[in-house]
């Protein structure tokens, strides 16, 4: 409704409150599976989203669980692991819960800076960041490796997250 | 800065000269642009001489005046009341004595906001005071948002800047400064702004060249460059500095700027492992091969790669197999399943309809009872020929059915994705990052980025060097300038601040907000 006199005082503080809502960039590492809330008394779907606080340390890792998704398009629902996505701080839902809302880019290049008192240095750029993807055979094992098994314990289908330069930083099974 | 005629500089460099300066009212009803050319229906009213004291910031005048013994401001009455109320066009112009009014140079131009103040009280002179914003203030242009029009690639970032300055906030080519032509152009199809507040799009358009907007002394827009790699006025004397200050204050500047931008390349996103698409054949006798076309969507416009074909149920789901079934990806869009009906299944069909007809005129064999004919059964030699080939068929109809497909693939899509560069201090812990996110969808390589994102954090390190400086004044100097003495230090101005005095007589000093340049 809008009222003769401007904006209210209300619509400034709200103003502020959607400013404040923040998005954060984290990862798909499950793919979507249903949980229980025993808030709303409901299943609803979910994914664990590895978020990573700073980007040019993608080494440490928080993933936080059970995110809802709330994607009308169903892209969530369908992407895979491995996709960047941003999440969001919902307002709507009836707990403080991230959500997540679309597509993202997965590296970063930073340019460190050398701030001296005659004028700065620039460093060259880096790239920071870890990429997703399945395992390949080679990497799941070998038969001399693995007793006269073709493979490990880990099982096909496994994700790995690795870092810009192609290291291994950690492997992501597909179990919620 | 302030560009002036000859006249105007000879005086500003003479070492003896008076400042002067004149503070002016117009009626709104007059459009800006006929103001700004000086044709203004309404003739300005001068409130210099009321004038006791100005101080003059970073986009506002806070003016204090004193009311003359007819109270011609009196709120409820006051013959000028109107003269300074909410919405007037207020402007200050600066010179000197001697120098004519052609050449002074306008300072400030704003409009009045809220009401003012007016006290009388006995044996007192009565004070009013009341607060004038300049252009930028518009809190339509600040809060409403717009959306712009579409631009496609070549197009220049001058002209979606200028459909917003022109077309959407409505100023006319004497109200803007800011030039058209960039030499900077959008290279993704479709370039808009959609839904943002008409001076965050300015600023978003302007940090494409390093700048950010500001209505300048004469009411005009124009850009304030963040660059710090250049001089906008070196110091004639560094004797003009009468004081020189670094102020004591925290170091909490930000330290890392994230420049998040679109790339302008297309990457493929993954969707998950799933059925990309299905197809469902009923196959006939005389069909030795069908061709199914199996596309990923109905707009045939979705993605797919590793496809492989799952058969819910094969032609062969009878009881003899009477074909082969394959599959086939032809493009990223689709697929192709192919059904072939054995050769032997139309010949064998054709010859048992031979049989079927070529047994239906076999005569039937004849049994007779007794002597005479006179009756007994016919054994139907030719039927169960007919029989067994009407079996064999039904067998072959049978065994033909459907078949039911279903292809599976990684559905992948072509988007543009979002690419971040960052700036960073050299040598922090994460703890000690102090971040700004820049989001600009505009800008798409990351040479751009990482230009843009550097000259940020510099602007950004900047901030932690703070300095006043008191000098002589000098009218000419605006935000966003940089000046530099004789030691070649740089200082970028922030803000200046002046007080104008009692009838008139302008500021001999004035005081700059600046920081010191990294660069």
């Amino acid at each position: 409704m809008a009222t003769p006199y401007g904006p209210t005082l209300i619509k400034l503080i709200d103003h502020r409150t959607e400013r404040a809502t923040s998005d954060l960039l984290g990862t798909i590492v499950t793919s979507a599976y249903r949980a229980y809330d025993h808030g709303i008394l409901d299943w609803y779907w979910a994914i664990d989203v590895d978020v990573v606080p700073d980007e040019t340390r993608p080494d440490t890792t928080h993933s936080v669980r059970a995110i809802p998704i709330v994607d009308a398009s169903h892209e969530v629902h369908r992407a895979a692991i491995g996709s960047k996505v941003r999440i969001r701080k919902g307002k709507r839902l009836l707990y403080e819960a991230y959500s997540t809302t679309g597509f993202e880019a997965g590296q970063v290049r930073v340019t460190a800076v050398v701030f001296t008192d005659v004028g700065v240095t620039i460093n060259a750029t880096a790239t920071y960041g870890a990429t997703y993807r399945l395992l390949t055979y080679t990497e799941l094992g070998d038969s001399a490796n693995n007793g006269g098994f073709a493979y490990g314990s880990i099982p096909y289908g496994a994700y790995g997250k690795f870092s810009a330069s192609g290291d291994l930083l950690y492997i992501i099974t597909n179990k919620p | 800065m302030i560009t002036t005629d000859a006249n105007f500089k000879t005086r500003q460099d003479a070492l003896a000269r008076f400042p002067k300066y004149k503070l002016l009212s117009y009626d709104p009803a007059d459009s800006w642009e006929s103001i700004i050319n000086g044709t203004n229906a309404v003739p300005a009213t001068d409130l210099t001489p009321y004038v006791t004291m100005i101080d003059y910031g970073f986009g506002q005048l806070h003016i204090v005046m004193a009311d003359d013994s007819a109270l011609s401001f009196h709120p409820d009455g006051g013959a000028l009341r109107t003269k300074i109320r909410q919405g007037r066009i207020i402007r200050l112009k600066e010179g000197f004595e001697g120098l004519s009014e052609e050449s002074w140079i306008w300072t400030f131009s704003g409009t009045v906001e809220g009401t003012y103040g007016w006290t009388y009280q006995r044996s007192q002179a009565i004070q009013i005071d009341f607060s004038a914003f300049d252009r930028s203030n518009n809190q339509a242009w600040r809060r409403r948002p717009i959306t712009s029009r579409d631009y496609t690639v070549g197009a220049d970032w001058g002209d979606m800047f200028y459909n917003i300055v022109h077309d959407i906030m409505g100023l006319s080519d004497t109200e803007n400064n800011v030039s058209r032509y960039w030499s900077l152009t959008f290279d993704k199809n479709s370039n808009q702004i959609v839904m943002l507040p008409t001076w965050e799009a300015l600023e978003g358009l302007l940090f494409g060249v390093n700048a950010r907007p500001w209505f300048n002394g004469a009411g005009k827009l124009s850009s304030i460059l963040t660059t710090q790699n250049r001089v906008t006025y070196t110091l004639p004397n560094d004797d003009l500095i009468q004081r020189y200050s670094a102020k004591a204050g925290n170091t909490e500047t930000i330290n890392k700027i994230i420049l998040t931008y679109l790339s302008n390349q297309l990457s493929p996103v993954e969707g998950g492992h799933q059925v990309l698409g299905t197809a469902i054949v009923t196959t006939g006798f005389f069909i030795p091969q069908q061709d199914l076309d199996v596309y990923w969507s109905d707009d045939r416009r979705t993605r797919g790669r590793n496809t492989t074909m799952l058969v819910k149920q094969s032609v062969n789901g009878g009881l003899i197999p009477v074909g082969d079934e394959s599959y086939q990806e032809i493009d990223e869009f689709h697929g192709r399943v192919t059904i072939e009906i054995s050769s032997w299944v139309p010949v064998l069909a054709t010859s048992l309809m031979a049989i079927y007809l070529a047994a239906a005129i076999l005569p039937d064999l004849v049994v007779t009872l007794g002597f005479v004919a006179s009756g007994g059964f016919t054994i139907s030699v030719g039927r169960i020929i007919e029989a067994v080939a009407l079996l064999t068929m039904l067998i072959l109809m049978m065994s033909l059915g459907t078949g039911q497909y279903e292809v599976w693939g990684i559905p992948y899509e072509m988007v543009y994705l979002e690419q971040q560069h960052i700036a960073v201090k050299s040598g922090l812990e994460f703890w000690e990052e102090r971040e700004r996110e820049i989001k600009n969808q505009f800008v798409s390589t990351d040479e751009r980025a990482k230009i843009l994102a550097l000259n940020a954090l510099f602007f950004e390190a900047m901030k932690e060097q703070p300095r006043t400086i008191t000098m002589r004044t000098d009218a000419r100097l605006e935000p966003g300038d940089i000046i530099q003495t004789s030691t070649g230090v740089k200082f970028y101005i922030e803000s200046v601040k002046k007080s104008l005095a009692r009838g008139g007589a302008g500021p001999n000093i004035m005081e700059l907000n600046c920081y010191r340049c990294v660069l």
